[in-house]
């Protein structure tokens, strides 16, 4: 693959990305998947509640964001554009999940293959909740994004995030608040 | 009222990432697939113009002109899931064609009689077997291990294959915990880019016989533990192998 665009990253045309300067796009990209690389895992890991497949999809994310990085990088989003295809093949995957996966993975909720959140039970809680609820919960907690940005990863409005956002909120205070 | 969720802001996995050379290696089979589809497509479309042309003539080839076969499936689309490549899930029995376009292409040639197969699912591309034969299930330092890929014709009559470069096979080993690819046999090999055909007359026949020395794509030997080995014809709708095991060191 060949990178033309040696040149600079202007910060202010390249969100995502931190600046670097006179950075080449294979160095670029190495030190994006490093600084987002866990963090991402962590939080597709919330929406498909199995550790190898949230890697596995990030893996993929990265992968095709490589053969875009051209038109990414510098002047692009590559971080809103791998979120945006992070959350999509989460939300493709739980609805291509058979049944019997699902009821295997309900059954294994605190098996070794998925990451644990250190309060259990907020890790129930979140547990039980939709995948796109999940995946606003995941995006605006764990990866810190506003809510614009979790928007437009999930390609929906701010106020439909907004919506499920305060919806999971509501649901785990009244599983916190039950006896 | 405290926000419910403000414990998830700390929560990181501290995960290392991957090595970038198998993001890239992974790449490239993304973009192997997409050519491979795009082709495959054009094939179905070429395919059933003459196929068209060759039954039933000229005339009704071009009323049947907008009935041919659909365009090529785009070649990105973002929620559509290829998981688990490349050996990514140990399976037993060997994988089915990808999904093609509906009908399949398959013409029978009307000076030699063999059946050619050009995309999609046939009953003749169903009667071909991609068999995988491993020399030794554990991998010892200093004695390699040898691949041999079969491709056996469970039918009556020749199946032609069409190739879509002069690479006629591949083999590939991914790391069993994670899934990831290790090591692939063509990967930094030049082959010809002129297509090809391959004829598979009844029965079984070597098509491809390599070694793997324990290492990984640059050379490191590998960890100990389990590797998923996997054979492919790359024909222009590639056909893989059941996957086997192989174990380095000690599992």
């Amino acid at each position: 693959m060949r990178f033309s665009n040696l040149r600079p990253i202007n910060p202010e045309t390249a969100p995502g990305v931190s600046y670097k300067e006179e950075e080449t796009p294979e160095a670029a990209f190495e030190r994006f998947v490093s600084e987002r690389y866990s963090r991402l895992v962590g939080a597709v890991s919330l929406i498909v509640r199995e550790r190898h497949t949230a890697e596995d999809i990030v893996q993929e994310t990265f992968a095709r964001a490589y053969l875009n990085w051209s038109k990414l990088w510098p002047e692009g989003n590559p971080a809103g554009w791998a979120h945006r295809v992070a959350v999509n093949l989460a939300l493709s995957w739980r609805r291509r999940a058979t049944r019997e996966a699902r009821a295997l993975l309900r059954l294994a909720s605190t098996n070794a293959q998925s990451f644990s959140i250190p309060d259990v039970d907020l890790h129930r809680a979140v547990a039980g909740l939709p995948p796109r609820q999940k995946a606003a919960i995941a995006f605006f907690y764990i990866l810190d994004l506003p809510v614009e940005e979790v928007a437009a990863a999930m390609g929906c409005r701010p106020g439909t995030v907004k919506s499920l956002l305060h919806s999971a909120r509501g649901r785990l205070r009244k599983e916190m608040e039950a006896p | 009222m405290s926000d419910p969720f403000d414990g998830l802001r700390s929560f990181d996995p501290g995960l290392d990432p991957p090595d970038t050379r198998v993001i890239r290696a992974r790449a490239q089979r993304i973009r192997r697939r997409r050519s491979v589809e795009l082709s495959a497509g054009i094939a179905v479309v070429l395919a059933a113009s003459v196929f068209t042309v060759f039954v039933k003539g000229p005339d009704t080839a071009e009323r049947q002109g907008s009935r041919a076969a659909p365009a090529p499936t785009p070649a990105e689309q973002l929620g559509e899931v290829a998981l688990g490549e490349a050996g990514g899930s140990a399976s037993v029995a060997g994988s089915p064609l990808p999904p093609g376009p509906a009908g399949g292409a398959t013409v029978t040639s009307p000076t030699t009689g063999s059946v050619v197969v050009t995309a999609g699912r046939t009953s003749s591309a169903q009667r071909l077997r991609i068999e995988l034969e491993l020399s030794d299930e554990r991998a010892t330092p200093g004695i390699p291990a040898v691949f041999r890929l079969r491709v056996c014709n469970d039918g009556s009559a020749e199946v032609a294959v069409s190739f879509p470069t002069g690479q006629r096979y591949d083999f590939e080993v991914a790391s069993g915990r994670t899934g990831a690819l290790v090591w692939r046999w063509g990967a930094g090999r030049t082959f010809t880019q002129a297509t090809g055909t391959e004829r598979f007359p009844p029965g079984c026949r070597l098509v491809g016989e390599e070694s793997w020395n324990g290492t990984d794509q640059s050379g490191r030997p590998v960890g100990p533990g389990t590797y998923l080995v996997t054979g492919i014809l790359t024909s222009s709708e590639p056909r893989r192998s059941a996957t086997k095991t192989i174990c380095s060191v000690t599992c």
